[in-house]
């Protein structure tokens, strides 16, 4: 979590958060969340709902109004998706004040998607977690990037960032400054990335962070969250970031086989609602690459070094010797999907 | 109250009420702030004190002797703030702070129902499906019984739809239905949190209709947009910029749109089954008619159907003119969706989705609904610059009778009956009441004419401008007056001891009345046989004078009334002429 959140938050912060949207203090639940201060609640209607408090230091009103936009851009279209909802104020995004002049908190609230995060329901996704699924999943993703071609800003200033423009991208800032080849890889990936075509039917808003927590599963259906992270990049981007965590659900000898099972029934939904033609396969490695410098990135940028476990150390030391050698992240022959 | 201490703790307990514009200062040199808080407003046109209202703004509580350092540079005198802060308290709006007070305040709640209903009302509605009940309720409701087929004569075409009850359950205009229409259907209402006018406003805010509007956005943007779509095919727009008068157009026949489905002549909805989307679709348009019928009649001297708008003007206006706030409620559309509304409706944004049924689909006949909206508007604008020149008709003979009349009389005392909101509750009053007439005829001549544009080239006998309903032969007047006169001389004898110059303007005023009744009679039928025609609804009976007097929204005399009363005789006007009768005897005023 950003550095400032965590400092500036307390719980005045919390209580009027929670009062803008009709909660009191006692009614709110804390849940785990990386980027932002979130908490579950159930309103005066009976809606339940996720408060989210974030702050300016992270995020502008501005740039959050994107992402408020964009939600109810896809909602609007009955895409299932969480739906932020006005506050008693009858406003999207409410601020709360620092102390410091300028700086504010910003609150936010979304209907609570219906369902569970697998990880929190092992046994559901024992069962479910399965081609059937996968097929859904490709399908949503695809009604997803279908409907974000036909958005259009209402205004310059909620514009989200490209996704280059993401600050874990320059990874410069967060790489220790000895590690030179991190960097010059990373470097590679990036250019290479900028090369491709930046067409409507392929380069658009993204969720960005589409990986197995921002979607709750209930009886066979999916509902997308959290669309902190949305910028604009290649459709395949969205793609391969659940790619990169699917391939992470399991043991590196058995990465590539998780991704393949997951990938071909994904592709096959999605391509029932929009094509995905190979030239988009083939920037898959770039893209997952990509992905894992970013996440090294965010390691640097946010973890205690003083509090980590043996294991973290070494998870991130075999990201950077990965990232050194420009391993595959996934060894498969996307182009064959 | 005791003088005020600079370490007295203060508060704005409504601060969110305030709203801001900066305006350029009429005399020149710079801007101005007005603060807009409720019905008051604040101006600093000091450049030094600016910086000083800004911070107004944005502080809750405060010690009095802070705000000498609202300033930039050198602190404000504190005689001078002192001054400025027991203004605003004298204002109710800087309060001193009371922590007690503010702790103890409790939720406000506001019960479900208003209490506004007639005991045992029904759902009750002018609809096609009960065209025999409509008699009924126009006799109920304006004490003259109307069929279906001239309701649109006595009613503004806007409001057709407000009674009916949509598949939700809930009548379209919600809290505005008439008292003897009104429902009063179970509702919860909440107090007012959105910043602006309307903040913590006495008067709540629906919020069962909010949540309702709320979960059918998408399908509503989509709905506005191609009702603008369609009206602007149909009646282009006059340049690039919008005007007030065309979005007054827009919104009244976007309005009249509902009440086409209830009463057309074929296939009209039942009560009850309404569609929601159609029914949530007047309820957002019908702010902006409430706010363009004010905006284009607030320039004295001028209409302002001219003026350019925008979305962000027409909010603006709404706010600083208190007019998202009525009697039983306030608006409750927050900024927010009131902004991407009207960016939909007037400047031009597309919908988030394009929703299916589709607005076509839904009204049935999309050109015979614009056509409604169109000759009801029409016809509306008619009855209603008929009324102000017959209050400025009323006016001229008061004065009259005023300046000149040697003896009491009966015509004298009803004329002597004041115009005001007492008599007429429909009466502007934001104008002297002449200037209140002369607005009305000057905007129901634009919309005439500008409506005349959306309709058929060939409409044989439709007015052409406003001022044709006073027109006539000369040789025609002088004829009437001279039979008026006779008439007069056994029918009313005690004028004969009146002056001369009071009975030659009694004559004047009788004869232009009756052109202008039977000119609108004609008008107003030509428009109405239209509109039956196009609604495939059997024509009505003729129009008579009577008709007009039972305008719902009356807001001058019943001069026809006033003669018949005021001389003893009895007058019936028709399309064709003008009969007054005493005994068995009578004049009759042709064309």
């Amino acid at each position: 979590m950003h550095p400032e959140l965590i400092r500036r938050f307390n719980d005045r912060v919390r209580d009027e958060a929670g009062s803008r949207f009709g909660a009191a203090p006692e009614e709110l639940t804390r849940l785990n969340a990386f980027e932002n201060h979130v908490y579950e609640f159930t309103n005066p209607d009976g809606v339940e709902l996720i408060l989210r408090i974030s702050h300016s230091a992270r995020r502008t009103h501005d740039y959050t109004q994107g992402e408020i936009e964009f939600v109810r851009f896809l909602a609007a279209a009955g895409l299932p998706v969480a739906k932020p909802v006005l506050s008693d104020g009858g406003l999207f995004i409410e601020r709360i004040g620092d102390d410091q002049p300028g700086q504010y908190f910003l609150v936010s609230a979304f209907e609570r998607a219906p369902g569970v995060v697998f990880d929190d329901a092992p046994a559901l996704k024992e069962i479910y977690w399965a081609p059937p699924l996968f097929r859904e999943l490709g399908r949503t993703f695809a009604r997803l990037h279908q409907r974000a071609q036909a958005y259009r800003l209402s205004k310059m200033e909620f514009k989200r960032q490209e996704w280059h423009e993401y600050d874990v991208v320059d990874i410069d800032r967060f790489a220790p400054p000895e590690e030179t080849l991190v960097r010059e890889r990373t470097a590679e990936i990036i250019e290479r990335l900028q090369r491709l075509p930046r067409t409507p039917d392929g380069y658009g808003l993204i969720h960005a962070d589409l990986h197995l927590h921002n979607f709750c599963f209930d009886d066979g259906r999916i509902t997308v969250f959290d669309f902190d992270n949305a910028e604009y990049a290649w459709f395949a981007k969205d793609i391969a970031v659940i790619l990169f965590y699917v391939g992470r659900t399991t043991t590196t000898d058995k990465r590539a086989a998780a991704a393949a099972a997951f990938l071909g029934p994904f592709l096959d939904g999605y391509r029932e609602v929009r094509p995905l033609g190979p030239e988009w396969l083939a920037t898959f490695p770039d893209l997952l690459a990509l992905q894992r410098s970013m996440n090294y990135a965010l390691f640097h940028q946010y973890r205690d070094r003083q509090v980590l476990t043996e294991e973290d150390r070494d998870t991130w030391r075999r990201f950077r010797r990965d990232i050194e050698a420009a391993t595959p992240v996934l060894d498969l022959d996307f182009e064959k999907f | 109250m005791a003088e005020l201490q600079p370490t007295d703790v203060l508060c704005i307990p409504k601060r969110r009420r305030f709203t801001r514009a900066l305006l350029a200062n009429p005399e020149g040199g710079g801007e101005e702030l007005h603060i807009f808080f409720g019905e008051k407003e604040i101006v600093f046109d000091e450049p030094d004190l600016l910086p000083f209202g800004h911070k107004l703004l944005e502080v809750d509580r405060f010690r009095a002797q802070d705000a000498t350092a609202w300033s930039p540079a050198a602190p404000y005198d504190w005689e001078r703030v002192r001054g400025l802060l027991e203004a605003l308290m004298a204002e109710e709006i800087v309060e001193p702070y009371d922590a007690s007070a503010a702790a103890a305040a409790p939720r406000q709640t506001f019960p479900a129902t208003l209490g506004r209903a007639q005991p045992g009302q029904k759902p009750e509605t002018y609809s096609g499906r009960e065209a025999q009940g409509c008699p009924m309720t126009t006799q109920r409701m304006l004490g003259r019984a109307v069929e279906l087929s001239n309701l649109e004569v006595v009613l503004p075409v806007q409001r057709v739809g407000h009674p009916a009850v949509d598949t939700d359950g809930r009548q379209v205009g919600e809290n505005n239905v008439v008292d003897p229409l009104f429902l009063d259907l179970p509702t919860e209402r909440r107090l007012c949190a959105y910043a602006g006018s309307r903040y913590h406003n006495q008067a709540p805010i629906n919020y069962t209709a909010l949540k309702a509007m709320t979960k059918r956005w998408p399908e509503l943007l989509s709905l506005t947009a191609q009702f603008r779509d369609a009206f602007f095919q149909r009646l282009p727009r006059l340049g690039a910029d919008l005007l007030a008068g065309e979005v007054h157009l827009l919104a009244v026949t976007c309005l009249s749109t509902v009440g086409y489905v209830m009463v057309r002549g074929i296939d009209p909805v039942a009560n009850g089954q309404l569609d929601v989307g159609l029914a949530a679709m007047f309820r957002l348009i019908d702010g902006v008619r409430i706010c363009t019928t004010q905006l284009v009649r607030d320039t004295a001297g001028q209409q302002s159907c001219d003026r350019v708008v925008t979305g962000k003007v027409i909010h603006d206006y709404a706010e600083q003119n208190q007019l998202f706030i009525d009697t039983w409620g306030v608006c409750a559309g927050p900024a927010v969706l009131i902004d991407e509304y009207l960016g939909v409706l007037l400047d031009g944004n597309a919908p988030p989705i394009d929703v299916e049924p589709s607005l076509a689909t839904r009204l049935g006949d999309l050109p015979a609904a614009l056509d409604y909206g169109l000759h009801g508007l029409r016809i509306e604008s008619i009855v209603r610059a008929y009324g102000a020149m017959q209050g400025q008709l009323h006016e001229r003979l008061r004065a009259a009778f005023a300046a000149h009349a040697s003896a009491p009389s009966k015509l004298q005392e009803l004329l002597e009956i004041p115009i005001d909101r007492e008599h007429y509750p429909f009466l502007r009053v934001d104008h002297p009441l002449l200037e209140t007439y002369l607005m009305e005829i000057r905007v129901g001549g634009w919309l005439l004419e500008r409506s005349r544009a959306g309709l058929p080239a060939e409409l044989p006998g439709a007015l052409a401008s406003m001022e044709d309903l006073l027109r006539s032969e000369p040789e025609t007047r002088a004829g009437h007056a001279s039979r008026l006169a006779d008439f007069l001389t056994t029918a009313a004898p005690e004028l004969a001891g009146q002056p001369q110059a009071l009975r030659a303007e009694l004559l004047a005023v009788l004869v232009q009345f009756f052109v202008l009744q039977r000119n609108c009679l004609r008008a107003v039928g030509v428009e109405q046989h239209r509109l039956n025609q196009r609604l495939r609804r059997a024509q009505g009976r003729a129009l008579c004078d009577e008709d007009l007097n039972a305008y719902a929204r009356r807001a001058s005399p019943a001069l026809s009334r006033v003669f018949a009363e005021g001389l003893g005789v009895t007058v019936d006007t028709d399309a064709g002429a003008t009969v007054l009768r005493q005994g068995d005897r009578s004049v009759s005023l042709t064309d």
